[in-house]
Protein backbone atom coordinates (compact mmCIF):
# COMPACT_ATOMS: atom_id res chain seq x y z
CA UNK A 1 0.00 0.00 0.00
CA UNK A 2 1.27 3.55 -0.47
CA UNK A 3 1.92 6.41 1.62
CA UNK A 4 3.19 9.06 0.06
CA UNK A 5 5.98 11.02 0.96
CA UNK A 6 7.34 11.65 4.30
CA UNK A 7 8.71 15.09 4.30
CA UNK A 8 8.22 18.13 2.04
CA UNK A 9 10.10 18.15 -1.36
CA UNK A 10 11.19 21.28 -3.38
CA UNK A 11 12.55 25.00 -2.18
CA UNK A 12 12.86 24.70 1.14
CA UNK A 13 11.91 21.84 1.96
CA UNK A 14 13.20 18.70 3.76
CA UNK A 15 14.11 16.96 0.96
CA UNK A 16 14.81 13.63 1.98
CA UNK A 17 16.47 11.30 -0.76
CA UNK A 18 13.02 8.66 -1.06
CA UNK A 19 10.83 11.64 -1.28
CA UNK A 20 12.45 13.51 -3.74
CA UNK A 21 12.85 10.64 -5.98
CA UNK A 22 9.38 9.45 -5.76
CA UNK A 23 8.56 13.39 -6.54
CA UNK A 24 11.02 13.13 -9.16
CA UNK A 25 9.48 10.35 -10.95
CA UNK A 26 6.00 10.95 -10.67
CA UNK A 27 6.83 14.88 -12.55
CA UNK A 28 7.97 12.59 -15.26
CA UNK A 29 4.91 10.29 -15.92
CA UNK A 30 3.42 13.81 -16.69
CA UNK A 31 5.82 14.23 -19.69
CA UNK A 32 3.75 12.81 -22.33
CA UNK A 33 1.38 15.64 -22.03
CA UNK A 34 2.63 19.15 -24.24
CA UNK A 35 3.59 21.47 -21.26
CA UNK A 36 4.56 19.58 -18.43
CA UNK A 37 7.81 17.98 -20.85
CA UNK A 38 9.98 17.00 -17.85
CA UNK A 39 13.08 15.00 -18.22
CA UNK A 40 14.00 14.39 -14.57
CA UNK A 41 17.04 12.09 -13.50
CA UNK A 42 15.65 10.45 -10.66
CA UNK A 43 18.55 10.64 -8.22
CA UNK A 44 16.77 11.65 -5.13
CA UNK A 45 18.86 14.54 -5.18
CA UNK A 46 17.06 18.41 -5.34
CA UNK A 47 18.05 20.76 -7.75
CA UNK A 48 17.32 23.83 -9.65
CA UNK A 49 15.67 21.34 -12.66
CA UNK A 50 13.47 19.52 -10.13
CA UNK A 51 12.39 22.76 -8.48
CA UNK A 52 11.59 24.07 -11.54
CA UNK A 53 9.51 21.44 -12.78
CA UNK A 54 7.83 21.43 -10.02
CA UNK A 55 6.97 25.04 -10.06
CA UNK A 56 5.43 24.37 -14.04
CA UNK A 57 3.36 21.41 -12.28
CA UNK A 58 2.02 23.52 -9.49
CA UNK A 59 1.06 26.30 -11.97
CA UNK A 60 -0.08 23.96 -15.25
CA UNK A 61 -1.75 21.81 -13.25
CA UNK A 62 -2.68 22.55 -10.11
CA UNK A 63 -3.79 26.55 -11.05
CA UNK A 64 -1.47 27.84 -8.59
CA UNK A 65 -0.91 31.35 -9.24
CA UNK A 66 2.22 32.14 -7.06
CA UNK A 67 3.99 28.36 -7.38
CA UNK A 68 5.83 28.04 -4.99
CA UNK A 69 8.26 25.53 -6.01
CA UNK A 70 7.28 22.41 -2.69
CA UNK A 71 5.70 19.45 -2.32
CA UNK A 72 4.25 19.07 1.31
CA UNK A 73 2.56 15.67 2.24
CA UNK A 74 -0.77 15.47 1.27
CA UNK A 75 -0.95 18.62 -0.07
CA UNK A 76 -2.73 20.39 -2.98
CA UNK A 77 0.38 19.86 -5.22
CA UNK A 78 1.22 15.87 -3.99
CA UNK A 79 -2.53 15.08 -4.66
CA UNK A 80 -2.57 16.63 -7.68
CA UNK A 81 0.80 14.75 -8.61
CA UNK A 82 -0.77 11.79 -7.71
CA UNK A 83 -4.68 11.90 -8.73
CA UNK A 84 -3.75 10.53 -12.27
CA UNK A 85 -1.35 7.26 -11.00
CA UNK A 86 -2.68 4.43 -10.03
CA UNK A 87 -2.53 3.53 -6.66
CA UNK A 88 -0.95 0.02 -7.51
CA UNK A 89 1.73 2.08 -9.27
CA UNK A 90 2.47 4.19 -6.66
CA UNK A 91 2.80 1.40 -3.80
CA UNK A 92 5.20 0.07 -6.62
CA UNK A 93 7.18 3.27 -6.61
CA UNK A 94 7.69 3.48 -3.37
CA UNK A 95 8.65 -0.40 -3.12
CA UNK A 96 10.98 -0.19 -5.57
CA UNK A 97 12.31 3.42 -4.58
CA UNK A 98 15.79 2.18 -2.63
CA UNK A 99 16.71 -0.70 -4.81
CA UNK A 100 18.46 1.07 -7.71
CA UNK A 101 19.95 4.40 -8.55
CA UNK A 102 17.31 4.97 -11.31
CA UNK A 103 13.77 3.82 -10.55
CA UNK A 104 12.19 1.99 -13.46
CA UNK A 105 9.59 5.06 -14.21
CA UNK A 106 6.43 5.08 -12.92
CA UNK A 107 3.19 4.17 -15.49
CA UNK A 108 2.70 7.28 -17.70
CA UNK A 109 -0.26 9.85 -17.40
CA UNK A 110 -1.40 9.67 -20.96
CA UNK A 111 -4.45 11.60 -22.30
CA UNK A 112 -6.61 7.99 -22.05
CA UNK A 113 -5.29 7.66 -17.99
CA UNK A 114 -6.37 10.91 -17.38
CA UNK A 115 -9.64 10.93 -18.85
CA UNK A 116 -10.30 8.00 -16.98
CA UNK A 117 -9.41 9.62 -14.08
CA UNK A 118 -11.38 12.08 -14.73
CA UNK A 119 -14.54 10.16 -15.12
CA UNK A 120 -14.61 11.80 -18.85
CA UNK A 121 -15.10 7.90 -19.36
CA UNK A 122 -18.26 8.14 -18.53
CA UNK A 123 -19.39 10.66 -21.18
CA UNK A 124 -20.80 10.17 -24.68
CA UNK A 125 -19.89 11.89 -27.66
CA UNK A 126 -22.17 10.30 -30.55
CA UNK A 127 -23.26 11.40 -34.32
CA UNK A 128 -26.27 12.24 -35.57
CA UNK A 129 -27.28 9.64 -38.21
CA UNK A 130 -27.21 12.07 -40.64
CA UNK A 131 -23.53 12.19 -40.75
CA UNK A 132 -22.02 10.23 -43.04
CA UNK A 133 -19.83 7.88 -41.57
CA UNK A 134 -16.31 9.25 -43.24
CA UNK A 135 -17.20 12.67 -42.00
CA UNK A 136 -16.84 10.94 -38.45
CA UNK A 137 -13.20 12.53 -38.19
CA UNK A 138 -13.56 14.65 -35.16
CA UNK A 139 -10.56 13.96 -32.82
CA UNK A 140 -10.24 12.47 -29.85
CA UNK A 141 -9.04 15.42 -27.83
CA UNK A 142 -11.72 17.24 -29.15
CA UNK A 143 -14.48 14.89 -28.42
CA UNK A 144 -12.61 15.44 -24.33
CA UNK A 145 -13.17 18.76 -24.54
CA UNK A 146 -16.54 18.39 -25.01
CA UNK A 147 -16.70 15.93 -22.44
CA UNK A 148 -15.60 18.00 -20.25
CA UNK A 149 -18.05 20.72 -21.22
CA UNK A 150 -20.58 17.92 -20.66
CA UNK A 151 -19.32 17.20 -17.32
CA UNK A 152 -19.39 21.04 -16.11
CA UNK A 153 -22.78 21.27 -17.28
CA UNK A 154 -24.49 18.34 -15.54
CA UNK A 155 -25.10 16.59 -18.51
CA UNK A 156 -23.61 13.05 -19.86
CA UNK A 157 -24.38 13.00 -23.96
CA UNK A 158 -23.82 15.43 -26.56
CA UNK A 159 -24.79 14.51 -30.32
CA UNK A 160 -22.34 15.99 -33.08
CA UNK A 161 -24.74 17.23 -35.92
CA UNK A 162 -22.31 18.46 -38.36
CA UNK A 163 -18.48 18.22 -39.29
CA UNK A 164 -17.04 19.04 -42.31
CA UNK A 165 -18.21 19.53 -45.77
CA UNK A 166 -16.38 18.97 -49.52
CA UNK A 167 -16.49 21.56 -51.71
CA UNK A 168 -18.32 18.77 -53.45
CA UNK A 169 -20.60 18.42 -50.47
CA UNK A 170 -21.21 22.28 -50.14
CA UNK A 171 -21.82 22.82 -53.87
CA UNK A 172 -24.73 20.19 -53.68
CA UNK A 173 -26.45 21.37 -50.70
CA UNK A 174 -26.20 25.47 -52.13
CA UNK A 175 -27.45 24.05 -55.07
CA UNK A 176 -30.61 22.09 -53.86
CA UNK A 177 -31.40 25.23 -51.93
CA UNK A 178 -30.94 27.76 -54.61
CA UNK A 179 -33.39 25.91 -56.61
CA UNK A 180 -35.95 26.15 -53.75
CA UNK A 181 -35.46 30.03 -52.91
CA UNK A 182 -32.40 31.73 -54.38
CA UNK A 183 -33.08 35.23 -52.58
CA UNK A 184 -33.00 33.65 -49.24
CA UNK A 185 -29.76 31.80 -49.72
CA UNK A 186 -28.31 34.94 -50.75
CA UNK A 187 -29.39 36.60 -47.70
CA UNK A 188 -28.08 33.58 -45.79
CA UNK A 189 -24.49 33.72 -47.08
CA UNK A 190 -21.98 36.20 -47.35
CA UNK A 191 -19.87 37.74 -50.04
CA UNK A 192 -17.97 34.43 -50.94
CA UNK A 193 -20.98 32.14 -51.05
CA UNK A 194 -22.95 35.03 -52.91
CA UNK A 195 -20.21 34.21 -55.44
CA UNK A 196 -20.68 30.81 -55.17
CA UNK A 197 -24.49 31.47 -55.95
CA UNK A 198 -23.93 33.83 -58.39
CA UNK A 199 -22.80 31.16 -61.03
CA UNK A 200 -25.93 28.85 -60.24
CA UNK A 201 -27.97 32.00 -60.91
CA UNK A 202 -26.30 32.63 -64.53
CA UNK A 203 -25.87 29.07 -65.66
CA UNK A 204 -29.50 28.41 -64.21
CA UNK A 205 -30.30 26.61 -67.69
CA UNK A 206 -27.11 24.05 -67.83
CA UNK A 207 -27.52 20.59 -66.22
CA UNK A 208 -27.39 20.60 -62.77
CA UNK A 209 -23.84 18.51 -62.83
CA UNK A 210 -22.72 20.72 -64.84
CA UNK A 211 -23.88 23.70 -62.93
CA UNK A 212 -22.40 21.61 -59.33
CA UNK A 213 -19.18 21.56 -61.06
CA UNK A 214 -18.78 25.00 -62.32
CA UNK A 215 -19.59 25.77 -58.06
CA UNK A 216 -17.61 23.14 -57.07
CA UNK A 217 -14.63 25.36 -58.91
CA UNK A 218 -15.26 28.31 -57.51
CA UNK A 219 -15.59 27.14 -53.74
CA UNK A 220 -12.22 26.05 -54.64
CA UNK A 221 -10.68 29.47 -56.21
CA UNK A 222 -11.71 30.57 -53.19
CA UNK A 223 -10.50 28.04 -50.72
CA UNK A 224 -7.01 28.80 -52.44
CA UNK A 225 -6.97 32.49 -51.18
CA UNK A 226 -8.30 31.07 -47.36
CA UNK A 227 -11.74 32.37 -48.16
CA UNK A 228 -14.74 29.75 -47.13
CA UNK A 229 -18.19 29.60 -48.23
CA UNK A 230 -19.27 27.78 -45.25
CA UNK A 231 -17.61 27.21 -42.03
CA UNK A 232 -17.74 23.69 -42.50
CA UNK A 233 -16.56 23.95 -45.78
CA UNK A 234 -12.85 22.59 -45.72
CA UNK A 235 -10.48 20.02 -46.85
CA UNK A 236 -9.39 16.78 -44.76
CA UNK A 237 -6.30 17.79 -44.27
CA UNK A 238 -7.43 21.14 -42.94
CA UNK A 239 -10.52 19.51 -41.16
CA UNK A 240 -7.62 17.57 -39.14
CA UNK A 241 -5.54 20.63 -37.95
CA UNK A 242 -8.88 22.49 -36.96
CA UNK A 243 -11.60 20.38 -36.21
CA UNK A 244 -15.20 22.20 -36.90
CA UNK A 245 -18.61 20.73 -35.08
CA UNK A 246 -21.63 21.74 -34.45
CA UNK A 247 -23.57 19.98 -31.50
CA UNK A 248 -27.22 20.24 -32.20
CA UNK A 249 -29.43 21.69 -29.53
CA UNK A 250 -32.43 19.23 -30.07
CA UNK A 251 -30.66 16.21 -30.88
CA UNK A 252 -28.38 16.77 -27.33
CA UNK A 253 -31.50 17.94 -25.44
CA UNK A 254 -33.31 14.30 -26.49
CA UNK A 255 -30.24 12.20 -25.22
CA UNK A 256 -30.08 13.95 -21.95
CA UNK A 257 -32.79 13.92 -18.90
CA UNK A 258 -33.33 17.60 -17.76
CA UNK A 259 -30.78 19.12 -19.72
CA UNK A 260 -29.20 22.78 -19.07
CA UNK A 261 -29.38 24.37 -22.27
CA UNK A 262 -27.31 27.55 -20.31
CA UNK A 263 -24.72 25.48 -18.41
CA UNK A 264 -23.75 23.99 -21.18
CA UNK A 265 -23.47 26.86 -23.53
CA UNK A 266 -21.72 28.43 -20.29
CA UNK A 267 -19.10 25.39 -20.34
CA UNK A 268 -18.02 25.36 -23.67
CA UNK A 269 -17.82 29.54 -23.13
CA UNK A 270 -15.59 29.13 -20.15
CA UNK A 271 -13.54 26.17 -22.33
CA UNK A 272 -12.97 28.93 -24.93
CA UNK A 273 -11.46 31.26 -22.22
CA UNK A 274 -9.21 28.62 -20.98
CA UNK A 275 -7.98 28.18 -24.65
CA UNK A 276 -9.23 24.92 -25.34
CA UNK A 277 -11.85 26.02 -28.26
CA UNK A 278 -10.52 28.48 -30.75
CA UNK A 279 -13.62 29.34 -31.90
CA UNK A 280 -17.31 28.94 -30.07
CA UNK A 281 -21.01 30.27 -31.80
CA UNK A 282 -23.59 29.84 -30.02
CA UNK A 283 -26.22 29.49 -32.25
CA UNK A 284 -29.02 27.97 -30.61
CA UNK A 285 -31.03 30.81 -30.48
CA UNK A 286 -30.92 30.86 -34.51
CA UNK A 287 -31.96 28.51 -37.13
CA UNK A 288 -29.06 26.60 -36.59
CA UNK A 289 -30.02 25.68 -32.99
CA UNK A 290 -26.54 24.14 -32.51
CA UNK A 291 -23.28 25.04 -30.68
CA UNK A 292 -20.68 25.36 -33.22
CA UNK A 293 -16.98 25.06 -32.00
CA UNK A 294 -13.94 24.73 -33.50
CA UNK A 295 -11.14 22.95 -31.74
CA UNK A 296 -7.44 22.57 -32.49
CA UNK A 297 -6.53 19.29 -31.66
CA UNK A 298 -3.67 18.73 -28.61
CA UNK A 299 -3.83 22.47 -28.24
CA UNK A 300 -3.34 22.48 -24.52
CA UNK A 301 -3.24 19.22 -21.90
CA UNK A 302 -6.58 18.19 -20.71
CA UNK A 303 -4.53 18.25 -17.28
CA UNK A 304 -4.38 21.92 -17.75
CA UNK A 305 -7.77 22.54 -17.45
CA UNK A 306 -7.10 24.02 -14.05
CA UNK A 307 -10.25 25.63 -13.32
CA UNK A 308 -10.81 24.48 -9.72
CA UNK A 309 -14.32 24.05 -10.51
CA UNK A 310 -14.06 20.85 -12.43
CA UNK A 311 -10.69 19.87 -10.68
CA UNK A 312 -12.47 20.16 -7.36
CA UNK A 313 -15.40 18.08 -8.87
CA UNK A 314 -12.87 15.21 -10.35
CA UNK A 315 -11.00 14.30 -7.07
CA UNK A 316 -14.09 14.27 -5.43
CA UNK A 317 -15.97 12.21 -7.92
CA UNK A 318 -13.42 10.05 -8.10
CA UNK A 319 -12.54 9.78 -4.26
CA UNK A 320 -8.75 10.72 -4.80
CA UNK A 321 -9.05 13.18 -1.88
CA UNK A 322 -9.71 11.20 0.95
CA UNK B 1 -67.81 50.26 -58.87
CA UNK B 2 -65.89 52.97 -57.74
CA UNK B 3 -66.26 51.55 -54.27
CA UNK B 4 -65.15 48.17 -55.18
CA UNK B 5 -61.84 49.72 -56.59
CA UNK B 6 -61.19 51.64 -53.87
CA UNK B 7 -62.14 48.50 -51.64
CA UNK B 8 -59.34 46.70 -53.65
CA UNK B 9 -56.70 49.30 -53.41
CA UNK B 10 -57.31 49.28 -49.37
CA UNK B 11 -57.04 45.61 -49.49
CA UNK B 12 -53.75 45.83 -51.71
CA UNK B 13 -52.00 48.52 -50.05
CA UNK B 14 -52.93 46.55 -46.19
CA UNK B 15 -51.83 43.54 -47.84
CA UNK B 16 -48.66 45.10 -48.99
CA UNK B 17 -48.25 46.73 -45.84
CA UNK B 18 -48.31 43.61 -43.48
CA UNK B 19 -45.91 41.48 -45.82
CA UNK B 20 -43.48 44.08 -45.53
CA UNK B 21 -44.09 44.29 -42.02
CA UNK B 22 -43.85 40.69 -41.44
CA UNK B 23 -40.37 40.33 -43.74
CA UNK B 24 -38.59 42.74 -41.72
CA UNK B 25 -39.88 41.04 -38.40
CA UNK B 26 -38.07 37.83 -39.58
CA UNK B 27 -34.78 39.63 -40.10
CA UNK B 28 -32.23 39.05 -37.13
CA UNK B 29 -30.73 42.62 -38.11
CA UNK B 30 -33.45 44.97 -38.72
CA UNK B 31 -33.82 48.14 -40.54
CA UNK B 32 -35.16 50.80 -37.02
CA UNK B 33 -31.61 49.15 -35.17
CA UNK B 34 -29.30 49.75 -37.89
CA UNK B 35 -30.80 53.15 -39.03
CA UNK B 36 -30.40 54.10 -35.09
CA UNK B 37 -27.51 52.77 -34.85
CA UNK B 38 -26.01 54.74 -38.13
CA UNK B 39 -27.75 58.16 -36.59
CA UNK B 40 -25.97 57.68 -33.08
CA UNK B 41 -22.75 57.74 -35.03
CA UNK B 42 -23.71 60.35 -37.81
CA UNK B 43 -22.02 63.35 -35.53
CA UNK B 44 -18.55 61.22 -35.34
CA UNK B 45 -18.28 60.38 -38.42
CA UNK B 46 -18.99 64.17 -40.19
CA UNK B 47 -16.44 65.59 -37.75
CA UNK B 48 -13.88 63.33 -39.49
CA UNK B 49 -16.13 64.69 -42.93
CA UNK B 50 -17.10 67.83 -45.17
CA UNK B 51 -19.74 66.01 -46.82
CA UNK B 52 -21.70 63.11 -44.91
CA UNK B 53 -25.01 61.44 -46.99
CA UNK B 54 -26.94 58.45 -46.21
CA UNK B 55 -28.72 56.39 -48.74
CA UNK B 56 -31.44 53.89 -48.86
CA UNK B 57 -32.03 51.02 -51.54
CA UNK B 58 -32.68 47.13 -51.76
CA UNK B 59 -30.41 44.58 -52.94
CA UNK B 60 -31.57 42.93 -56.10
CA UNK B 61 -30.59 39.67 -55.25
CA UNK B 62 -31.81 39.29 -51.74
CA UNK B 63 -34.27 42.38 -50.98
CA UNK B 64 -32.11 42.55 -48.05
CA UNK B 65 -32.14 46.53 -46.93
CA UNK B 66 -29.16 48.32 -48.06
CA UNK B 67 -28.07 51.78 -46.23
CA UNK B 68 -25.12 53.55 -47.72
CA UNK B 69 -22.94 56.26 -45.80
CA UNK B 70 -20.87 58.25 -48.46
CA UNK B 71 -18.26 60.53 -46.42
CA UNK B 72 -15.50 62.90 -47.93
CA UNK B 73 -12.87 63.43 -45.41
CA UNK B 74 -11.54 66.08 -44.59
CA UNK B 75 -8.06 64.70 -45.64
CA UNK B 76 -9.74 64.48 -48.92
CA UNK B 77 -10.12 60.94 -49.35
CA UNK B 78 -13.29 59.65 -49.92
CA UNK B 79 -15.31 56.91 -48.31
CA UNK B 80 -18.44 55.10 -48.55
CA UNK B 81 -20.15 52.34 -46.14
CA UNK B 82 -22.15 50.07 -47.08
CA UNK B 83 -24.71 48.31 -44.58
CA UNK B 84 -26.72 45.56 -45.80
CA UNK B 85 -28.91 43.12 -43.38
CA UNK B 86 -31.41 40.97 -42.71
CA UNK B 87 -30.52 37.39 -41.60
CA UNK B 88 -26.85 38.57 -41.87
CA UNK B 89 -25.06 42.06 -41.41
CA UNK B 90 -22.75 42.48 -44.03
CA UNK B 91 -20.61 45.56 -44.29
CA UNK B 92 -18.32 46.97 -47.20
CA UNK B 93 -16.37 49.43 -46.79
CA UNK B 94 -14.71 51.06 -49.87
CA UNK B 95 -12.35 54.00 -49.20
CA UNK B 96 -10.42 55.79 -51.90
CA UNK B 97 -7.14 56.53 -50.86
CA UNK B 98 -6.16 60.72 -51.66
CA UNK B 99 -2.61 60.59 -49.82
CA UNK B 100 0.15 59.04 -51.45
CA UNK B 101 1.01 55.55 -50.06
CA UNK B 102 3.68 55.49 -47.77
CA UNK B 103 4.74 54.14 -44.63
CA UNK B 104 2.32 55.05 -43.05
CA UNK B 105 -0.57 54.19 -44.78
CA UNK B 106 -1.51 50.94 -43.21
CA UNK B 107 -1.34 52.52 -39.99
CA UNK B 108 -3.11 55.63 -40.62
CA UNK B 109 -5.87 53.38 -42.76
CA UNK B 110 -6.65 51.03 -39.99
CA UNK B 111 -6.74 53.36 -37.34
CA UNK B 112 -9.53 54.71 -39.68
CA UNK B 113 -10.94 51.14 -40.40
CA UNK B 114 -10.94 50.46 -36.80
CA UNK B 115 -12.92 53.52 -35.76
CA UNK B 116 -15.32 52.24 -38.05
CA UNK B 117 -15.78 48.66 -37.17
CA UNK B 118 -15.99 49.29 -33.27
CA UNK B 119 -18.59 51.33 -34.14
CA UNK B 120 -20.41 49.57 -36.49
CA UNK B 121 -23.81 48.74 -35.65
CA UNK B 122 -22.93 45.43 -34.78
CA UNK B 123 -20.91 44.94 -31.71
CA UNK B 124 -17.02 43.77 -32.48
CA UNK B 125 -14.63 42.90 -29.92
CA UNK B 126 -11.05 42.63 -31.16
CA UNK B 127 -8.73 39.98 -29.41
CA UNK B 128 -5.78 42.07 -30.80
CA UNK B 129 -5.76 45.69 -32.27
CA UNK B 130 -6.71 45.90 -35.67
CA UNK B 131 -3.74 47.28 -36.52
CA UNK B 132 -1.74 44.49 -35.41
CA UNK B 133 -4.32 41.80 -37.39
CA UNK B 134 -3.93 43.57 -41.13
CA UNK B 135 -0.24 44.06 -40.48
CA UNK B 136 0.70 40.00 -39.21
CA UNK B 137 -1.63 38.83 -42.54
CA UNK B 138 -0.17 41.24 -44.58
CA UNK B 139 3.49 39.48 -43.50
CA UNK B 140 2.34 36.17 -43.45
CA UNK B 141 0.60 36.52 -46.86
CA UNK B 142 3.57 38.47 -48.24
CA UNK B 143 1.48 40.99 -49.96
CA UNK B 144 2.79 44.98 -49.90
CA UNK B 145 0.77 47.76 -51.01
CA UNK B 146 1.87 47.76 -54.73
CA UNK B 147 0.15 45.47 -56.50
CA UNK B 148 -4.08 44.54 -56.38
CA UNK B 149 -4.56 41.73 -53.25
CA UNK B 150 -7.91 40.62 -51.89
CA UNK B 151 -6.49 38.48 -48.27
CA UNK B 152 -8.75 37.25 -45.78
CA UNK B 153 -8.37 38.29 -42.26
CA UNK B 154 -8.29 35.78 -39.42
CA UNK B 155 -11.84 35.40 -37.89
CA UNK B 156 -10.52 33.74 -34.81
CA UNK B 157 -8.91 37.40 -33.70
CA UNK B 158 -12.43 38.55 -33.49
CA UNK B 159 -15.47 38.03 -31.16
CA UNK B 160 -19.43 38.72 -32.64
CA UNK B 161 -20.43 35.92 -31.35
CA UNK B 162 -21.85 34.58 -34.67
CA UNK B 163 -19.39 33.54 -37.42
CA UNK B 164 -17.74 36.15 -39.37
CA UNK B 165 -16.00 36.54 -42.50
CA UNK B 166 -13.64 39.64 -43.30
CA UNK B 167 -11.92 40.36 -46.27
CA UNK B 168 -8.85 43.57 -47.32
CA UNK B 169 -8.21 44.36 -50.41
CA UNK B 170 -5.61 46.76 -52.45
CA UNK B 171 -5.35 48.17 -55.45
CA UNK B 172 -3.58 51.05 -56.70
CA UNK B 173 -5.12 53.87 -58.81
CA UNK B 174 -3.86 54.31 -61.57
CA UNK B 175 -4.32 57.51 -63.70
CA UNK B 176 -6.28 59.97 -60.68
CA UNK B 177 -4.93 62.72 -59.75
CA UNK B 178 -7.15 62.74 -57.02
CA UNK B 179 -6.54 59.50 -55.48
CA UNK B 180 -3.42 57.07 -55.05
CA UNK B 181 -5.53 53.62 -54.38
CA UNK B 182 -8.21 52.62 -53.24
CA UNK B 183 -8.77 49.76 -50.11
CA UNK B 184 -11.63 47.66 -49.72
CA UNK B 185 -12.92 46.18 -46.47
CA UNK B 186 -15.87 43.32 -46.43
CA UNK B 187 -17.39 42.12 -42.85
CA UNK B 188 -19.63 39.55 -42.46
CA UNK B 189 -21.07 38.71 -39.28
CA UNK B 190 -24.39 35.86 -39.17
CA UNK B 191 -25.30 33.20 -41.90
CA UNK B 192 -24.12 29.92 -42.79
Amino acid sequence: MESGIYKSVGHKGANEKRDVKLIQSYLNAFSINKKLTFSLKVDGIIGKKTVTAIKTFQKDATGMKYPDGRVDPGGRTYRYLTMYIPKSEQARAEKNINKTSVTKPVVAVTPAVIRDNAGLSNYTVSYKSSVKESRKIVSTYAIDIIKLALKESGATKAVITSTLRTPEEQAAIMLKNAKINLKKQYRLYGRNGDKVLKIYENNKSKADDKIKALMVTEIESLAKDSKRVSKHCVSVADYKKLNIIDIGLNSTKNVNLNFDTTAFTKALKSLQEEGYIKKFIDETGKSNQCWHVEIVPNIKGIIEYNKSSILNQFTYINGLLA
Amino acid sequence: MKKITTLALVSLLSFGCSAKESDSQTCQYTKASIKQSLAEQKSAKSQSANHYYLRESQDPDSDETVLTEYLVLNNGSTATLEHKFCDMYNLEISYLNSQAVDKNTIKDLTSQLNQWLVNAPVKLTFKKPFSEIVNSTLSESQKKLEQTFSISLPDDKLDANASVEYELGFSPVANSSLYSSMFNLYLGVGGE
